[in-house]
């Protein structure tokens, strides 16, 4: 039996041993089928790059000896002839080539408005004309001596470029062109030094600030940025913290003399990823706000907040010593239609800065503030890049919380839109607790879903459009008449009021686009959640869509803004609409 | 137990089997053929139509959703719209083929109003002898978000494999890039593949000594990646940076012409939002094509 068995014992370990090969190369050919054809196949995940962003207000900036030095300059110019800041000790040949264009009749049409105001320009380079550039209207230049001097007007965000031949005594071009200068050692220095004192940029870089700025005498890097929402002549010096191979950046708006903001960066190779004041305006709003809910108490109110995608500001949870006022507000669109041609007009939607579907956008985190009356105010405001410039528009939310227990939501339009002849609609939709009943209209009981225009009520009186009782305080909706003393002049609205069930999207979510920009009765968007059904035992969404027309009448303007140039900076003069009701508990 | 040996064999060498077969049907990059394929366009009978000296096809005019014809000569000139090309709302990109068939997609522009959620995966094509527009074909992949409400963003046209090239940028989010290119017959009206992964915009078919590629211009930051082709117009590998063409990461191509050996992009901020296109940055680049070199060179107009 034993010398029988072995063959067979032989023959089984023989196919134990082949299987065990074919599994093994099985193994081996998947995986290196699964390396080649994953090496063949893209999985881009993110390009972006991450950035920790503030943004800075900075009030310190003008009391720097450097910047109030440099800020009488540039009053002493704007009173000069010509009015352009000549480089810091010129040599004689740029003193004459100064002096040639400043003869120059031409020269008034660059450095004034049609209206007669004087921008404000300054000489960044001054130098000798390359020979390559000694063709077309500079060919003399190729047998003459000329200079070529980079002129940039900050007023208008342009450089003029002036070629000067010294040996004709005359100006061969004069050209303005959409680009942004090399900027002067002087304003480097001056750009540093602003950084360098500042407090939110020294706070940012902590003890390596002291180590590295003070006791090393680390020099910054200069990167190139822009300004692109203020179109401002912005630059941003970079400290460099090699050990941690990071950087700081700080943004300095050498328009304006003044920090804009800070961001820390990887810094791994020769050159850090580029960063703008839009892209860290945007960074920061995004990564601090959108897609979390903030809370803050101040006073007797407590309060939560978010930036939603498309519907604005919303305050959540809203409670006044700690009993609930209403569940939410916000503003889910503004519609914007203009009389002079029939159905034109916009349906715009404020909210985050990317990925979200708003048209307007802001670019500052929202403020919370308490005035010296006790009144806590949360607002937020989203502007065009280019406002006040026609077919631009800034909406501004304010969340109004009173020592009386009184809530007030209030948005505004600060213009300037596309026409004279427009009327905003802002819809706001606040949610009412489910704890809310007796709803009541001139005093007769609302029981089902329902919407109207409130009249009747006398110019600039309240007049209570609408009450219910919340856990035992009766709340008066009292609409905008004229009677806040804000500038508003009444908001002729449409009430509208809608039972919220929580299982259906009833304005609750994040609304995407939700009326025409042009109707001009009562269809804005809410009417299509009223139904009839009951209002009883389920929270109450009470829509308000306010008529605001515009005017740019001179004194009476509204809805509206206008800019005009003052000392050599465009100054701009907004006149806001401001409109929503007041929720006023009643006897305070 | 030897009868599980044997299945367990006979399961591995089935494996190993798939696997040769897999690596031998590898995609290889085509070299042929060379050039842009984009000079094949025909003009459709309803053109005419409208008498105009340079028509030329148009989905961004302010104030007037849908395809538009206007005339290149006369800017001043009436733009010609035929009804159907208005109600599908807000179009976008615009391509067009050898049969005069003529493409677009619905893009979103500073309100959803004028766009249908569930057309944001949808090819629009006019027929060239009706001039009536319709839904020609819908990809599929992720719905609109209120986070996201892009879907297809360019389209580019290869008249060479007769394929068209639609790229999406569906379903991204601010941490994942969930785009997709889509290559179409049109013959069959089907899609045959997708490269996935990549959020891109405008796009263009160039073939040199070095290979065939589409080029395509990312959405999320400011450069223009090459994709390797296969001589059946499959994109695969991975994406190779070409140009970087905005030292300030501003903008994002919007579309990309070959004409000879010059690219010429135009770009565009874009965020994935809805802020009106008169806000934003825009810019035009030309590069030059060194095929020695295998390199684009800026050209200063």
């Amino acid at each position: 039996m034993a010398t029988s068995d072995k063959p067979k014992k032989f023959q089984f370990e023989a196919i134990h041993i082949t299987v065990a090969l074919i599994v093994l190369l099985a193994i081996i050919i998947s995986v290196v089928t699964y390396i080649i054809q994953r090496k063949q196949q893209n999985t881009a995940t993110s390009y972006q790059t991450s950035y920790n962003t503030k943004l800075v207000n900075d009030t310190s900036s003008p009391n720097l000896p450097s910047v109030k030095a440099y800020q009488e300059q540039i009053n002493n110019t704007l009173q000069a002839s010509p009015p352009i800041l000549q480089v810091d000790n010129p040599t004689d040949q740029q003193t004459n080539a100064y002096d040639i264009l400043a003869a120059d009749e031409q020269l008034a049409e660059l450095t004034q408005s049609p209206e007669g105001a004087t921008y404000r320009m300054q000489v960044m380079q001054s130098y000798a004309l390359p020979a390559n550039q000694a063709n077309g209207d500079a060919a003399a230049c190729a047998s003459d001596t000329c200079y070529r001097l980079d002129i940039y007007n900050f007023t208008n965000n342009q450089t003029v470029v002036a070629v000067i031949d010294l040996s004709a005594g005359q100006v061969l071009q004069l050209q303005a062109t959409k680009t942004q200068p090399t900027l002067p050692d002087s304003l480097t220095k001056l750009a540093e030094d602003i950084t360098n004192n500042n407090p939110a940029v020294k706070a940012s870089l902590g003890d390596a600030f002291h180590d590295a700025v003070i006791s090393s005498g680390m020099k910054t890097s200069l990167q190139q940025t822009v300004c692109e929402n203020s179109k401002h002549l912005c630059v941003a010096p970079t400290y460099v913290l090699p050990k941690d191979k990071s950087a700081l950046w700080a943004i300095v708006d050498l328009t304006d003399l003044k920090v804009v903001g800070t961001a820390w960066s990887e810094w791994t190779g020769d050159q850090p990823p580029p960063l703008t004041e839009g892209q860290l305006a945007s960074n920061t709003v995004q990564n601090n706000i959108c897609g979390k809910v903030l809370s803050d108490q101040r006073g007797d109110w407590q309060f939560d907040y978010t930036l939603t995608g498309s519907d604005g500001l919303e305050i959540r949870n809203v409670r006044y010593k700690g009993q609930q006022v209403i569940d939410s507000a916000k503003n889910p669109d503004w519609h914007v239609s203009y009389s002079g041609k029939d159905g034109f007009g916009y349906s715009d939607a404020t909210g985050c800065p990317s990925f979200s579907t708003a048209a307007v956008v802001p670019s500052q985190l929202p403020s919370i503030s308490v005035g010296q009356n006790g009144q806590v105010v949360l607002q937020v405001d989203f502007r065009s890049r280019q406002w006040p410039l026609p077919c631009n528009y800034y909406y501004q939310q304010r969340y109004e919380m009173n020592t009386d227990g009184s809530f007030r939501p209030v948005v505004a339009s600060l213009g300037r839109g596309c026409g004279n002849d427009g009327t905003y609609r802002p819809v706001t939709r606040i949610q009412l607790p489910a704890t809310v009943s007796d709803i009541k209209r001139n005093n007769k009981t609302l029981n089902n879903e329902t919407w109207w225009q409130p009249t009747g009520c006398a110019e600039n009186s309240s007049c209570s459009a609408l009450s219910f009782n919340q856990n035992g305080t009766i709340y008066d909706v009292v609409p905008a008449n004229g009677q806040f003393q804000d500038g508003g002049r009444g908001d002729k609205p449409y009430i509208y009021l809608s039972s919220v069930d929580s299982k259906k999207l009833e304005g609750q979510d994040d609304i995407l686009t939700m009326g025409s920009c042009c109707n001009t009765d009562y269809h804005q968007g809410p009417e299509v959640f009223v139904n009839s059904e009951p209002l009883a035992g389920k929270p109450v969404a009470l829509w308000y869509v306010a008529q605001l027309k515009n005017d740019d009448t001179p004194g009476g303007e509204y809805c509206w803004a206008s800019s005009d140039i003052a000392n050599g900076r465009y100054e701009t003069h907004s006149y806001p609409c401001p409109s929503g009701p007041l929720l006023k508990p009643r006897g305070n | 137990m030897r009868k599980f040996l044997y299945v367990l064999g006979g399961a591995g060498a089935i494996v190993i089997l798939y696997c040769l077969i897999q690596l031998l049907q590898h995609d290889t990059l085509a070299y042929q053929p060379q050039g842009a394929p984009n000079n094949c366009p025909r003009q459709p009978a309803y053109v005419q139509q409208a008498k105009f000296s340079q028509p030329a096809f148009d989905t961004g005019r302010r104030g007037q959703p849908g395809l538009t014809l206007i005339d290149l000569q006369n800017p001043n000139a009436t733009p010609y719209q035929m009804p159907s090309w208005k109600k599908f709302g807000d179009l976008g990109a615009i391509a067009r083929d050898e049969n005069a068939y003529t493409y677009s997609v619905n893009v979103p522009s500073i309100n959803t109003l004028n766009t249908n959620a569930e057309n944001h995966l949808a090819i629009l094509r006019v027929d060239p002898q009706t001039g009536e527009m319709t839904t020609w074909l819908t990809l599929k992949g992720a719905a609109t978000s209120k986070q996201n409400y892009y879907g297809i963003m360019g389209l580019s046209y290869d008249c060479d494999n007769h394929l068209l090239y639609a790229s999406s940028v569906a379903g991204s989010t601010p941490e994942a890039e969930k785009g997709f290119i889509a290559v179409i017959d049109v013959k069959a009206g089907k899609e045959i593949y997708r490269y996935q992964n990549i959020d891109a915009i405008g796009m263009a078919i160039y073939g040199s000594p070095h290979g065939r590629y589409l080029y395509a211009g990312l959405a999320r930051n400011a450069s223009v990646v090459k994709i390797k082709l296969t001589s059946n117009g499959k994109p695969f590998g991975k994406p190779e940076q070409v140009l970087q063409f905005d030292p300030l990461n501003q903008t994002r191509v919007r579309t990309m012409t070959f004409n000879s050996n010059k690219l010429t992009i135009k770009t565009t901020e874009f965020y994935y939002t809805l802020l009106a296109s008169t806000e934003l940055e825009t810019a035009q680049y030309t590069y030059q094509y060194n095929a020695n070199k295998d390199l684009f060179s800026p050209v200063r107009e």
